[in-house]
């Protein structure tokens, strides 16, 4: 059974001073009292009241407007921070966060000891904040709000619930109110009726509720981000500032996780590190790798350069207490051999390179050219980021004998350059061309290799593509739009250079 | 100036032809061609519409029945024309070997049975893309054997010919032109793309290269194929010295009804009541029942 911890923060900060403070929302058509602080309460005040009510009842209140979206960042906040003790912490909005801690207590020392940690470490960035751990996520989610601290030996919630009262059911004031009718006053009491009557009266889902709060059903938490597959991390008593101890614990942690890849026969294709400060603020770097990598020490040189180039540098304020490094993106790879083939080494050296330059220059930017499968030129290859192709399905048509001129240049101009040319009709090659202000005579030509139109994509023109060599010995590739039996005069085109 | 037109591929090769063999015997009048042989892909099937088409016409050019020999031992395809109705006998058998080693729908060739059939059967080799490879097969053919040379518009169409002029030189074979025609007019290109497709089961987006890359797979005039074989001008006449070598056409196919094994002096009725009597004594050796008689005289009557 997994373990749940359910941190409950209130997120309301403690007022300044001591002044009734009220926060409010509209409901409708009526200003409510959304949420108060303690002198608030002490005054009479109440959560759900009419805000002219609770203005008639106390003056002078502040009053303040509730701002949905910020108190969702701030909830969002909170569990980037919390990933410091698990990787798996879901919203429960609005002002609840699960931490699933199974596997994980052991490290804090134990349940008690990490529901401590969590708990006081939160109340220190000034929050209010309740928790308990349940096996189930709805019993840690009751407990924490009716039974505060609360640890339920595995397998034992049921016992653990069933003295709440029934609002710990939080099923809606409908249901409430028909519990109350029948005199249900606590959970033990609703969960000794029969389930089928329950199910009758108030629908399936209640009685799913009510099983889950029992421990004898669970409903599985949706990570907020993707669980890492593997990961390494590393914790500090004191949080550490300086660079030098930064870079020997990354160092550290590659070698670790790669010791671990190598373990599990994998290989990360995305790594991302997170530093955590001690204040709350969470970085992450993500670097995505061509092909899976288990080497530490290329781990380290990519998160170097990530680091260099980074816009604003890491700033640890008051310092890290904790660093991971996670393999988000882990598959399974062939054991690392060395291998002779040196066309295999050559291969695995520039996949290298492109995770550099990617990790420097950004993934967009470094782009290599994916063989298409069509006869249109200037769609046979389409640049593509270089990280996210793979050398092996590279499919270049060869189209030429061992010993003869390549058929076409290996680059074309980004856009085919009007030319003039004289040429015989119908379908001779130009006798001289006039490009870029320049005449070029022509002493020998091949062709023409006609290429037309790809007819159900779009309108256009068939071409006779034409190899040619100039006087001065320059070669080009060029060709006629259109046949000239279908168009009066055809234009020339300049398409590419052969080198 | 005249032409004959013997790669013709009609829809009877299924999913590769994009025109039906009366298309281009039409077709092939209005260009006023001289022949049009009809060679599909093992099989003879396409022949008949064709012959139908042109019995209808008015003074059409000559029609050949031919068949594309596809073989499944890398020998490249053969285009093979029987010169009379023997030949054709023999064409005919040589595919049904072909056809009854494989599942239906399919051919299975081996150069080897083309060699057993070969005798009254005019040849053409279509190149492959290496010319070269084709050489062990001109050589083993011998004679009646041509070398097919196309312009298609490769880009390297002259290159091509120089070298299937020099192939043609060293094994003693002439060159002949064709148009490798897999449509009748240069409008049926979109069609014949369409069914690449469905052979190939890809879209249109997907298929890419195994499309052709232009439109020129169609029939030609005289004219046009005079101009494209300027270097090579004896390859557009031997296809006229080609189609006169061939004096078979689908009028000599009549019911031919089989010899009966009558034996001398007896009519096939008499001999099928002598068959029929031995028979009776043979099933019931004590006496035909009267009824059974009587049934086999209403039969035999």
């Amino acid at each position: 059974m997994a373990r749940r911890a359910k941190g409950a923060p209130e997120t309301k900060r403690s007022a300044p001073s001591d002044a009734p403070l009220v926060v409010s929302q509209k409901i409708g058509n009526a200003l409510q009292v959304h949420a108060l602080n303690a002198s608030a309460q002490r005054l009479g005040l109440h959560q759900g009241q009419p805000l002219a009510n609770a203005r008639a009842m106390v003056q002078p209140l502040a009053i303040i407007a509730a701002d949905e979206k910020a108190d969702a960042a701030l909830l969002e906040n909170i569990a980037d921070w919390c990933d410091r003790f698990t990787p798996l912490v879901t919203l429960d909005a609005p002002y609840g966060l699960y931490l699933d801690i199974t596997g994980a207590a052991h490290l804090f020392g134990g349940e008690a000891a990490m529901l401590t940690a969590v708990t006081q470490a939160i109340m220190r960035q000034g929050f209010t904040v309740r928790g308990a751990i349940a096996g189930t996520s709805l019993a840690a989610h009751a407990l924490a709000r009716y039974a505060p601290g609360v640890i339920v030996p595995p397998g034992s919630e049921a016992k653990a619930v069933a003295p709440l009262p029934i609002a710990a059911l939080d099923c809606g004031d409908k249901a409430l109110r028909a519990l109350r009718h029948a005199g249900l006053k606590t959970v033990g009491a609703v969960a000794e009726r029969l389930h089928s009557e329950l199910s009758e009266r108030l629908g399936k889902i209640f009685v799913t509720r009510l099983r889950i709060l029992q421990g004898a059903e669970e409903q599985p938490l949706q990570p907020r981000r993707p669980l890492p597959d593997l990961m390494a991390e590393q914790r500090f008593a004191d949080p550490v500032v300086s660079m030098d101890v930064i870079a020997a614990s990354l160092h550290s942690l590659a070698q670790h996780l790669s010791a671990i890849l190598d373990r599990e026969g994998q290989g990360v294709r995305l790594l991302e590190a997170a530093f955590f400060r001690a204040d709350g603020k969470v970085q992450r770097l993500a670097i995505k790798t061509g092909e899976a990598l288990r080497d530490a020490d290329v781990m380290l040189r990519l998160l170097r350069q990530k680091l260099d180039a980074l816009a604003d540098p890491l700033d640890p304020g008051f310092g890290f207490d904790l660093i991971r490094l996670e393999a988000v993106l882990a598959e399974e790879t062939k054991p690392a051999t060395i291998s002779f083939d040196t066309n295999e080494n050559a291969r695995r050296q520039i996949g290298f390179l492109i995770d550099r330059l990617s990790v420097r220059f950004g993934d967009a930017r470094v782009q290599r050219f994916v063989a298409q499968d069509t006869h249109t030129p200037e769609a046979c290859g389409v640049a593509v980021p270089a990280q996210d192709s793979d050398f092996a399905q590279q499919n270049w048509a060869l189209k030429r004998q061992a010993g003869d001129p390549p058929r076409r240049p290996l680059r074309l101009l980004e856009k085919a350059e009007e030319i003039s040319a004289v040429a015989s009709v119908p379908d001779g090659p130009p006798v001289r061309f006039r490009w870029r202000q320049c005449l070029h005579n022509v002493t020998r030509a091949e062709g023409p290799e006609r290429i037309a139109i790809e007819w159900w994509r779009n309108a256009g023109l068939t071409r006779d593509y034409f190899r040619v060599e100039t006087e001065d010995g320059q070669r080009f590739w060029l060709y006629r739009d259109g046949l000239f039996h279908q168009i009066g005069a055809p234009r020339w085109y300049m398409h590419g250079l052969f080198t | 100036m005249s032409y004959a037109e013997l790669a013709v591929t009609t829809n009877f090769s299924f999913l590769r032809g994009a025109s039906h063999p009366g298309d281009f015997v039409e077709q092939a009048k209005a260009l006023h061609y001289a022949a049009i042989g009809i060679a599909d892909r093992n099989t003879l099937a396409g022949v008949v519409r064709a012959y139908e088409k042109w019995k209808k016409l008015e003074h059409p050019p000559r029609l050949l029945i031919g068949a594309r020999l596809v073989f499944r031992d890398g020998t490249p395809d053969i285009l093979a024309y029987p010169k009379d109705r023997k030949a054709y006998a023999r064409l005919s058998r040589l595919i049904s070997v072909g056809k009854l080693r494989a599942q239906k729908g399919d051919c299975l060739l081996d150069f080897a049975d083309l060699l057993e059939y070969r005798r009254g059967l005019l040849l053409i080799v279509m190149p492959p893309a290496e010319p070269a490879t084709a050489k062990p097969a001109l050589e083993k053919l011998g004679v009646d054997t041509w070398l097919a040379a196309s312009m298609l518009y490769t880009g390297e169409d002259r290159r091509r010919l120089r070298d299937l002029k020099k192939l043609s030189r060293e094994t003693g074979t002439s060159l002949i032109a064709v148009n490798d025609a897999l449509y009748h007019h240069s409008e049926r290109r979109d069609l014949q793309d369409v069914v690449t497709c469905i052979r190939e089961h890809l879209t249109l987006e997907q298929a890419g290269t195994k499309l052709q890359a232009n439109a020129e797979r169609h029939l030609k005039d005289a004219g046009e194929m005079a101009r494209l074989f300027r270097d090579a001008p004896q390859a557009v006449d031997e296809t006229i010295r080609f189609a006169s070598r061939i004096s078979f056409t689908l009028d000599q196919l009549g019911q031919r009804y089989p010899r009966e094994p009558v034996p001398r002096g007896k009519t096939p009725d008499g001999h099928l009541r002598d068959l029929t009597e031995t028979g009776l004594t043979w099933r019931y050796p004590d006496g035909v029942p009267p009824d059974i008689a009587a049934l086999a005289e209403k039969e035999l009557a």
